[in-house]
């Protein structure tokens, strides 16, 4: 067998895992997970108005490849591509609130820091930044703060190669059910934890126009808090 | 009782299944809003519409693979950005929400993609979703625009009916559903009447609406026909239904995880009861009094009822004249009515018939020609649940038909000394055909102005508009429209300002038929009265 029939081969492997996996009764998570893309792309043109969208943009494209890659059975390259939007995402955001630090990393001399992103005093989930951006949403920058180290340190795992991962991935590329439920919901955690990441850093500078585009995925992914709801409801009456 | 979650909207979608209790009576409800029959959910706040039909978006969702209807869930906001002397522009803004709507449950459902990917570019093939998107696109843009200029190739309703159907037929979908949660809340009534219209317009093989609406405060407009273009579906249950109680402690302990807190509900089981009956068949009216106390004993009970069923829920009333300026001689009748003339009387009334152990009372009953003014007002009273409207075309006494309306029974226990003591004894032995019985001509409606002052609305155009019409359109005889002629009575605004007696110059009319003509005019200006 030469290089190219062995490639081919894995790509005929992969194409029967994703028709497999689109088989599966789970179109509705697909089909959910696949529409955030329009949604997030929305915040990343809202953004390029005013702030520099690179991160976003790759954000972006590590969420969808890995929808890809969870389809075709690749679940550690999978839980990777999570990591990696959520990393690009919250450090685009701390990158927005400094223009050193954007600068610095544009220039190469600044990385992004987990430890910094999420520290409990000054981090994106820490009460004195949501005060400052979003006051009415202290109560939940615990809450979210936690579910979004977790699910960090969860995807980290496969990042790391960690004992009990790598052990289960000395299986063949196959559909395996478990991991793919594993992935849409650490993929819905994602979801909630950028919608709420954004409603925090950039709603006060919303005018009522963008309101109005953003409300459906507010609603949808936020609607359950009754501070979206209030905001919503006080943008209605022109406050 | 912390964490009580009060509004719909709270819950996610992954618990509202687990929160639902089914009774024959919702689910006959449920059946008609997934028909393809268009529905009007009428019901007055927190008696659980969004509720209803997020459960059956949910539902329909689960299963989509089987039945192939698509449920779309639309709530208006951000209505006051537009502008409300355009009138396409406001159907231009509604479009787009629904379109928007539409589109994203598409999407959910994988039937359309997202159209720019990372791994795809811009999705440049033209598809039935690709179409869709673009008549959004164009409602969108239209609406946020400062031009009044429409294009000539500028889609209409039709299109986007046309937009739906094919997505529909190629992707095997039977119709999609598109319930419109708060549809004329948020709306001035000129907006209102612009939403019926298009309401009544949306409608295919492959779409329909349902609307919830308030009692007694929507507009529907002239085009919409309430009778031909909606089914109806009132939501009132009845708490002398054998599984009352029960469908209500159901609803509380869903929502109560900790087994803790659901043993002491049940501990003071009777005042919950009392709490139950209280809140007169509306959910959200027991959950706000539940959540007001930590434990529902005896003193804790009767708090609720002095504070919230005597003070709040009418501040709650008298605060709508702050959104309806135009109606607040109507809104304060009602309330006086209500809280100062038949509560009283019926607590006299009951006092008598629990000492002679005779069924108690919780109606009142207007007849059927009184004023149409205080049948505004009551209708008013049903949009803050105070009252609610039981039937119509009811026999009282000396054979006379009337509406028959049951007043809040917090509102009616409130007036007890210790209603946890006494409370009980009018709910065990009510009997619904035991009212107050308020005549055509009731001494307590004098207060409310036969004639009504009409230079106030004068910057009202819809209503100066209306007002300037011929008393010819309105559904009187040609008997009745020719005597009003006679006496100079020509329009509307002449018929509305007129008192009765001014009306009886006329040769023939009497005192019933003046109010018939009276409560005709009225009839078809009140919602214009609204704004």
């Amino acid at each position: 067998m030469d290089c190219t029939e062995l490639y081919l081969g894995t790509q005929k492997q992969l194409q029967e895992n994703v028709r497999v996996s689109l088989e599966s009764g789970y179109m509705s998570e697909i089909a959910s997970s696949q529409s955030f893309i329009d949604d997030y792309n929305t915040w990343v043109e809202w953004i390029s108005i005013k702030y520099n969208n690179a991160l976003f943009l790759l954000a972006l494209s590590e969420y969808e490849t890995s929808i890809v890659f969870c389809l075709q059975s690749l679940y550690k390259q999978a839980f990777t591509g999570i990591r990696s939007c959520l990393e690009h995402s919250l450090f685009g955001i701390q990158l927005s609130t400094n223009l050193y630090q954007f600068l610095q990393w544009k220039n190469g001399n600044y990385d992004a820091c987990w430890s910094k992103i999420t520290d409990q005093e000054s981090g994106l989930f820490s009460k004195p930044y949501i005060s400052a951006f979003c006051p009415d949403m202290c109560t939940l920058s615990n809450i979210v703060g936690v579910s979004t180290r977790n699910l960090y340190r969860e995807c980290s795992e496969f990042v790391h190669g960690n004992y009990n991962i790598a052990f289960s991935y000395t299986e063949e590329f196959k559909y395996n059910e478990g991991n793919l439920l594993i992935f849409f919901d650490k993929l819905k955690n994602l979801r909630y934890i950028l919608e709420f990441s954004l409603f925090v850093r950039f709603q006060n500078e919303f005018d009522s126009k963008d309101i109005s585009k953003f409300e459906p995925q507010l609603v949808e992914y936020l609607g359950h808090l009754h501070e979206i709801n209030d905001f919503l409801s006080i943008s209605d009456k022109g406050e | 009782m912390e964490n009580l979650i009060i509004r719909t909207e709270e819950i996610l979608d992954s618990k509202i299944l687990d929160y639902y209790v089914e009774t024959k009576y919702d689910e006959k409800i449920l059946n008609q809003l997934e028909s393809s029959v268009p529905c009007l959910l009428v019901g007055s706040r927190g008696v659980g519409k969004s509720f209803l039909f997020r459960v059956m978006r949910q539902r329909l969702t689960d299963h989509f693979g089987l039945e192939h209807i698509l449920p779309v869930m639309v709530t208006f906001r951000n209505a006051t950005l537009l502008e409300t002397d355009n009138v396409e522009k406001i159907q231009m803004w509604m479009l787009s929400k629904i379109t928007t709507e539409i589109i994203r449950a598409f999407k959910k459902a994988g039937i359309i993609t997202s159209r720019g990917t990372f791994l795809h570019g811009t999705n440049s093939v033209e598809d039935e979703g690709s179409y869709l998107e673009e008549i959004c696109s164009q409602f969108e843009n239209s609406w946020r625009t400062n031009s009044s200029y429409i294009p000539e190739n500028f889609p209409t309703i039709d299109n986007l009916l046309y937009a739906v159907e094919d997505i529909c037929v190629a992707n095997n979908i039977s119709r999609v559903i598109v319930n419109i949660d708060e549809a004329a809340h948020v709306f001035i009534p000129a907006q209102q009447r612009q939403f019926f219209t298009m309401f009544r317009d949306l409608r295919s093989p492959y779409l329909k609406c349902n609307a919830a609406i308030y009692p007694g405060t929507t507009c529907f407009g002239d085009s919409f026909q309430p009778m031909h273009d909606a089914v109806f579906l009132h939501i009132n249950r009845d708490i002398q239904d054998e599984n009352y109680i029960s469908f209500m402690k159901e609803t509380v302990t869903r929502q109560l995880e900790d087994s803790t807190k659901i043993q002491q509900l049940m501990s003071y089981g009777n005042n919950f009861t009392l709490l139950a009956y209280a809140a007169s068949g509306n959910p959200r009216l027991l959950f706000t009094t539940l959540s007001l106390v930590d434990k529902i004993n005896a003193e804790n009970t009767n708090r609720v009822f002095r504070e919230f069923y005597r003070e709040r829920i009418w501040s709650e009333h008298s605060s709508l004249a702050e959104k309806f300026p135009t109606c607040r001689t109507l809104i304060d009748w009602g309330r006086d009515f209500i809280e100062n003339v038949a509560l009283p009387e019926l607590k006299e009334k009951n006092d008598k018939y629990i000492k002679g152990d005779k069924p108690t009372a919780i109606s009142i009953w207007m007849n059927r020609d009184a004023p149409q003014s205080i049948k505004e007002a009551m209708r008013l009273l049903e949009y803050t649940g105070i009252v609610s409207e039981n039937a119509t075309g009811i026999r009282a006494t000396r054979d006379k038909i009337g509406t028959r309306y049951i007043v809040n029974i917090g509102c009616l226990m409130s007036l007890e000394p210790t209603p946890t003591s006494t409370g009980m004894n009018i709910v065990k032995r009510i009997s619904i055909k035991r009212m107050s019985e308020y005549g055509d001509n009731s001494l307590h409606y004098s207060s409310l102005s036969d004639a009504i002052n009409l230079e106030k609305f004068n910057t009202n155009q819809f209503l100066v508009d209306q007002l300037e019409k011929s008393i010819d359109l309105l559904e009187l005889t040609s008997w009745q429209k020719e005597k009003l002629h006679s006496v100079s009575i020509d329009t509307i605004g002449n018929l509305v300002a007129a008192t009765e007696d001014e009306v009886m110059k006329a040769y023939y009319v009497g005192n019933v038929r003046a109010r018939q003509m009276k409560n005709s005019a009225f009839a078809a200006v009140f919602e214009y009265l609204l704004g």
